[in-house]
């Protein structure tokens, strides 16, 4: 008799600390769907943006977006996990720049153009000028992607040779051949020489 | 794996392993010319035709060199075009003037052999064709008359011969380990080694000539003096190439220092193909000694070592450029 | 014996006799000889400051020359890197023929398939001759042989002897070059352009101690050792 009341005595309390475990199991695991900016598990309000910063450009600029998605589109998002917004790169807007757009930064001025009348900006301006892009295009693996990149560094903006409004698979460098990647190295450089050669050098 | 082929396929590698069976067939080749001159001249009595270690020589000599040189052709980036190198000579290319040594080589190892051999071949002849071929005989003894002459001139033919493998490749400025004053030097001794062995290897155990023969007694005489002047030469190669410094000394120590070729070398080409058969020639006693199983093995060992040599030599002296 | 001391002499005396003067005879025809008199010397100067590395002188050649993919006449090899970002630079060497006057790959050829233009310097190889037995590949010092895979024939840069130079161009590599690192010329016109660059420039040329007299200078690069 005595053994069977240890018996329900010990199986009321199995059963009840399993009931006690797999609760506790239940409750932290439910899944949390909060997004993945402010995600907070701990049930205040989660905020959400209202406003698209990018509405304002593309009102103008009508198809920047799509371009720009060619070359900074699905791989970004998978690699920082969000979209890129046109005022990371262009920041610095200023009320007036639709009148007055010098404060806005732009980067074909840093560019090379091919031609003997080329605008060389000083190294400083350059480095400036890609700042925006090294954040991402870290030095390391631009010269493991090609030496190349070395070189220019504070010689060239990364607009000079590749296209960032394009779509990156058909038009720019990636897109190119060897053989007219190397066509646009003998292009610019053809044409320093006879900058050259214009000095008396 | 992966040293194994990187040890056999690098960017500076132009002549491969082809090259080195045929280096060593030459060698051999002249090698066993060289010791049968000798003893026919001085150690046998009797007819020579009759001898295990003549009869070895006249099959394995010709043989060797006619299949060194066919493999050889085949190894051309043109093969057919091969009768070009036969034609057009070059008096400053070390290899135009073998090419011509080879031809006048054949031709007098041939009419030599013909000559020791008139008897066999008259009978021969004589089986195969009755006498449609009978007007050989007469020329051979004609020719037989100048024996003394010929054996002269192919002696110095083969010692040439021996002595050019070494030269072909001695004229190559780009690999400092090849371009050596004393690789001919090493290549001859090796021939002489690689000739003796041969000579044995056929003539004990496939001719069955007698361990106690005068011939065979005197080959054994030569064996041990011959591998301790090769490994000598050896080390005047690398010391040499050491002490040369500069690229030199970066090409001995790329070859012997360590890798794949470095274990060729010290435990292939002087550990079993020198040092072993002379422990088993000083170590085993005579009676031992006496037994076909025995020689056939100490001879494989020393024409294994010397066909390793010619590889290690070729692979290796192309690894490090000037 | 049947020969007499005096007859001894006199045979070795005529042996010796015939042998030198057919040896100097020969000689005379098939050695490499340096031609500094009459004649011109092809030679080019490669500006090391100058070269950026694009490689277009080596697309310019393979075009020009039909050279198939998977070997090269002409290559240019680029330096570790130099230096921290963003200051890293690169100096670049070219790597073709270097035309020796006293070419070890003349002097091995067994056919003679090897040779010497005497009237440009250039060499260059007669691929009817050639049998291919890679003689010449082992014995150049600057590895710029190859077996070209449709003839099968010993191939190299030969200043585009017989397409640029014959159609009075100056070769592909030199046309193609953007900064003008490239100058070919006439070594032996003391007037022409190279004489002026060499003279003008601290030159050097590739492994000059093994004798070859190679005719292809390099201005060095200014900064880095010079790897000869």
């Amino acid at each position: 008799m005595g053994n069977v009341k240890l018996a329900i005595r010990t199986t009321i309390s199995f059963l009840l600390f399993i009931c006690i475990y797999g609760f506790n199991f239940s409750v932290a695991a439910e899944p949390s769907d909060s997004q993945n900016l402010g995600a907070n598990t701990d049930g205040r309000h989660e905020v959400t943006f209202i406003r698209d910063s990018d509405y304002a450009c593309t009102q103008c600029h009508k198809d920047s977006k799509e371009t720009r998605q060619g070359t900074h589109g699905e791989k970004v998002v998978a690699e920082i996990g969000r979209d890129l917004k046109c005022v990371e790169c262009h920041n610095s807007i200023g009320p007036d720049h639709r009148e007055n757009p010098t404060q806005v930064t732009k980067f074909s001025a840093a560019q090379s153009q091919i031609g003997t009348h080329k605008i060389l900006l000083d190294f400083d301006a350059i480095l400036k000028a890609t700042g925006n892009c090294t954040e991402c295009h870290t030095s390391e693996r631009l010269q493991e992607k090609t030496w190349v990149h070395d070189v220019h560094a504070k010689k060239a903006t990364c607009s000079s040779c590749h296209m960032i409004h394009a779509d990156g698979e058909k038009e720019g460098m990636q897109a190119l051949e060897r053989k007219a990647q190397i066509a646009q190295c003998v292009d610019c450089h053809k044409d320093f020489n006879l900058k050259k050669e214009d000095k008396g050098e | 794996m992966n040293t194994f082929i990187s040890a056999f396929t690098f960017d500076s590698l132009v002549w491969d392993w082809i090259i080195a069976v045929y280096l060593f067939l030459t060698g051999m080749s002249a090698g066993m010319v060289l010791i049968s001159i000798h003893l026919k001249r001085k150690v046998i009595e009797g007819k020579a035709s009759a001898n295990g270690i003549i009869k070895a020589t006249a099959i394995l000599a010709p043989l060797g060199i006619m299949s060194g040189l066919t493999i050889l052709i085949f190894h051309l980036t043109k093969p057919l075009a091969f009768w070009k190198i036969l034609v057009y000579f070059n008096p400053t290319s070390v290899m135009s003037m073998g090419v011509i040594l080879f031809q006048v080589y054949m031709v007098i190892l041939f009419t030599w052999i013909a000559v020791m051999f008139k008897d066999e071949l008259a009978t021969l002849l004589q089986k195969l064709f009755k006498d449609r071929l009978a007007f050989v005989n007469p020329i051979v003894d004609k020719i037989a008359k100048f024996e003394n002459a010929l054996e002269l001139f192919l002696a110095l033919l083969a010692v040439m011969l021996a002595a050019y493998t070494g030269f072909l490749l001695s004229a190559l400025k780009s690999y400092p380990m090849l371009n050596n004053p004393v690789l001919p030097v090493l290549f001859i001794f090796s021939s002489v080694s690689s000739g003796a062995a041969a000579c044995l290897l056929l003539g004990v155990v496939g001719f069955k000539e007698s361990f106690h023969s005068k011939s065979v007694k005197w080959i054994h005489s030569i064996e041990r003096p011959v591998v301790v002047f090769e490994l000598f030469v050896l080390l005047t190669f690398f010391t040499g190439l050491i002490f040369g410094g500069g690229q030199k000394e970066a090409a001995a120590m790329a070859a012997i220092g360590g890798g794949f070729w470095a274990s060729w070398f010290w435990y292939g080409v002087v550990g079993a193909g020198m040092l072993v058969p002379l422990a088993l020639n000083f170590f085993v006693p005579t009676q031992a000694r006496h037994n076909k199983a025995f020689v056939l093995l100490v001879t494989s060992l020393s024409l294994v070592g010397v066909l390793m040599l010619r590889t290690f030599i070729l692979y290796a002296g192309q690894m490090t450029v000037v | 014996m049947a020969c007499s001391r005096r007859n001894l002499l006199i045979g070795a005396g005529a042996v010796i006799f015939t042998t030198g003067v057919a040896k100097v005879a020969i000689a005379k025809k098939s050695l490499v000889a340096t031609l500094e008199d009459g004649g011109k010397r092809y030679g080019m100067v490669f500006d090391e400051t100058a070269c950026i590395g694009c490689t277009a002188c080596t697309d310019a050649c393979r075009e020009t020359n039909n050279v198939p993919e998977g070997v090269s006449r002409l290559k240019i090899e680029r330096s570790a890197p130099m230096g921290e970002y963003p200051d890293v630079d690169y100096t670049f060497t070219r790597v073709s023929c270097q035309h020796c006057d006293n070419a070890p790959c003349v002097t091995v050829c067994p056919t003679g398939a090897s040779y010497v233009d005497l009237k440009t310097g250039i060499v260059d190889v007669h691929g009817d001759k050639c049998v291919g037995c890679g003689y010449c590949l082992a014995a150049c010092p600057y590895q710029v042989r190859f077996f070209h895979p449709e003839t099968k024939s010993a191939d190299k840069c030969n200043f585009c002897r017989d397409t640029n130079l014959k159609a009075g161009k100056l070769p592909a590599c030199v046309e193609s070059c953007p900064t003008n690192a490239l100058t070919f010329g006439d070594l032996n016109d003391p007037t022409s352009e190279i004489n002026k660059v060499i003279a003008s420039n601290a030159v050097y040329r590739s492994k000059v101690e093994l004798g070859t007299e190679p005719k292809l200078y390099k201005v060095a690069d200014t900064k880095g050792e010079i790897k000869r």
